[in-house]
């Protein structure tokens, strides 16, 4: 019984770090109809960030400097770029699998393949019999307190509510002043802190290393395609729902096959309700 | 139609004929870098037909160059056939492989969902390959015995002999991309590229026509794929990872869609000569992907589209003495039809 409840919770923290990382891609998506292949990098930044800052300035500034770094990139990368691509699918598609080539091998050759551990607090709680990381209870707290914090924001602050307009009704939303291009930078500076984000977090947990961003990023695609692109609740959902399944996947059945499930489960999905599982708006071939 | 087929073939059996001579007398040191132009040119070409022919951003591409090779090689050497009968199984084998997957893929999904499903088969296949334990190697990969040392005729060695196979086998790719776009199924295929319910509306399955280009394109890669396994001696998954497709599209941007000198320009520049070079295959890869993405910001006909511009423009400025603008590029290879990258309207995607 708390071997079940253990890994459900592990689950969960898994979703969370899911989570962050699809709300970055659906709300870019969302907004400027650009599918950020890039965004990994994000995730590999942030982690990184605070694996490298954390023992020269301390963990917590170390974290905030990362975020704001992550911030900055993201302006940088929509006005460098993305900017101009928006309105053309196929472009927007390739400058971002460019950047992510790039940014990857780049930073492959300046911090090498070694995976590295990250600033851990350790000790473990008693929780039902097993004994539990702080840290993951930690990460877990955490996503899940950001997660809230996000919608909150998207509900109730001024950016916020441009983001969900504007992926409503593109249209309406630009004859009010609020167009793609100027709310698309709102978008990517928020999916590159939440993407950072997630990488302080995965840091918490797991080794980092250059490659992480990628794996990560292709999960995110299952979930974002699961809970139906541009769609934040959806995001949510489908990020439970495979972190919990890939945790009883690796507790029950075989470790090894941990991403054949998420991607086994994202084609089922998708041959069943293209449109994605909590998406209103049909979406068919064509 | 059939002047513009006939004139392709032409240029099919002409760079054949180059291709062969350069495989009879290249030095021997130089021949696994010919090698590698050849099965590269032939996945780039392959991958046009999906991506310029079509708009279809498959991910899935390297992959089905991997499971070709490991399919050749595993016939081969586990159930002891000969390796041409074992390759030939192995492109139908993937092409059954490739209906299986296009088949829902094209018609439950299209642009960047396509890209992401593709993409995910792609590492579906990745893993499958990891975890299938010694049969594959798992993720050390397994060494491709058959080919080394064998004495052939002439006293050639066996790399000229692949050098000659893979001329063969860019003879098949640039025939039948002839064939597929001047006919009125590359017809079709352009309709369905532009808009694609309107083809719809005519009475034409997009789908099918998806599908085919999918699945002939696939096979291809696969084709390559045989090849390259026992000319590279080693197999490994990360052969037919999504980094692999993505250098392969960027390889195919920078050269440039939809014009046949493009997939030879971008892998001789930005393959071949930074491995002749000796760069790391670190610094050549995120080279490819900085191209990829200055390209397709400022020149997304990439650099085929700008020699084809400045010819056409060097020609009429000849002819007029530059009195007129000249003309839009239309001394394309094929049919002077200026790709458009994304022409899928955001209506369709939302």
């Amino acid at each position: 019984m708390s071997d079940l409840f253990i890994t459900i919770l592990y689950g969960v923290m898994q979703g969370g770090i899911y989570t962050l990382v699809a709300l970055g891609l659906t709300l870019v998506f969302g907004v400027t109809h650009i599918l950020n292949f890039a965004h990994a990098e994000f995730v590999t930044m942030g982690a990184f960030g605070v694996v490298l800052l954390s023992p020269e300035i301390g963990y917590l500034p170390a974290v905030l400097v990362t975020l704001a770094g992550m911030g900055v990139l993201g302006a940088i990368m929509f006005f460098g770029g993305f900017r101009l691509t928006i309105g053309n699918h196929l472009q927007g598609l390739a400058l971002s699998l460019g950047l992510l080539v790039f940014l990857e091998n780049y930073l492959l050759g300046e911090l090498s393949a070694n995976p590295r551990r990250g600033p851990r607090i350790d000790g473990f709680i008693q929780i039902l019999d097993t004994k539990v990381p702080v840290m993951r209870l930690l990460v877990l707290a955490g996503t899940l307190a950001l997660v809230a914090v996000f919608y909150l924001g998207l509900r109730t602050t001024w950016t916020g509510i441009a983001l969900r307009s504007t992926g409503d009704d593109e249209f309406a939303s630009s004859t009010i002043g609020m167009s793609a291009r100027r709310v698309g930078l709102y978008a990517f500076i928020v999916a590159a802190i939440l993407g950072g984000i997630s990488g302080v977090a995965y840091a918490g947990v797991y080794p980092v290393s250059v490659f992480i961003g990628m794996n990560i990023l292709l999960k995110g695609f299952v979930v974002v395609i699961m809970g139906g692109l541009g769609s934040a609740p959806g995001a949510l959902a489908a990020a439970m729902m495979l972190g919990i399944f890939e945790s009883l996947g690796v507790r029950y059945v075989d470790p090894a096959l941990t991403d054949v499930y998420g991607f086994g489960l994202m084609i089922v999905v998708l041959l069943i309700a293209p449109q994605g599982l909590f998406n209103r708006k049909e979406l068919r071939a064509g | 139609m059939r002047h513009q087929r006939n004139r392709h073939l032409a240029i099919s059996f002409a760079v054949f004929a180059i291709c062969s001579v350069i495989a009879i007398l290249i030095p021997e040191q130089r021949t696994t870098l010919f090698n590698l132009f050849l099965a590269f040119a032939v996945l780039t070409l392959s991958l046009d037909l999906l991506i310029g022919g079509l708009n279809m951003l498959a991910g899935s591409h390297a992959a089905f160059f991997g499971a070709g090779a490991y399919l050749a090689v595993l016939f081969h050497e586990e159930w002891g056939w000969s390796y041409a009968l074992g390759a030939v199984v192995a492109v139908v084998a993937t092409a059954a492989l490739a209906i299986l997957v296009g088949l829902p893929a094209t018609a439950r999904t299209t642009g960047m969902h396509f890209a992401i499903v593709t993409f995910a088969f792609g590492e579906l296949l990745v893993q499958i390959v990891e975890n299938a334990g010694g049969l594959t190697g798992g993720t050390e990969g397994r060494s491709v015995a058959w080919g080394a040392g064998e004495d052939m005729p002439f006293d050639w060695s066996i790399y000229r002999y692949f050098s000659v196979w893979l001329s063969v086998a860019l003879l098949i790719t640039l025939v039948v991309l002839s064939i597929m776009r001047n006919s009125h199924f590359g017809l079709r295929m352009r309709a369905i590229k532009e808009n694609e319910n309107f083809v719809r509306g005519l009475g034409f399955n997009p789908v099918w026509y998806k599908t085919v280009a999918f699945v002939v394109g696939s096979s291809l890669a696969a084709l390559a794929g045989t090849m390259y396994a026992p000319m590279s001696g080693f197999l490994n998954p990360s052969l037919m990872s999504a980094e692999q497709s993505i250098l392969m599209l960027g390889l195919l941007i920078v050269g440039g869609m939809n014009r046949l000198a493009g997939p030879f320009l971008g892998v001789g520049l930005l393959y071949i000569l930074p491995e002749y070079l000796n760069l790391d295959p670190t610094t050549r890869t995120a080279l490819v992907g900085g191209t990829m993405g200055l390209v397709i910001l400022f020149e997304p006909q990439g650099l085929a589209g700008i020699i084809a511009r400045s010819l056409s423009r060097r020609r009429s400025g000849a002819r007029e003495k530059g009195a007129s603008p000249p003309p839009a590029a239309t001394e394309s290879t094929l049919e002077g039809h200026v790709p458009t990258l994304g022409s899928v309207t955001r209506e369709t995607m939302s």
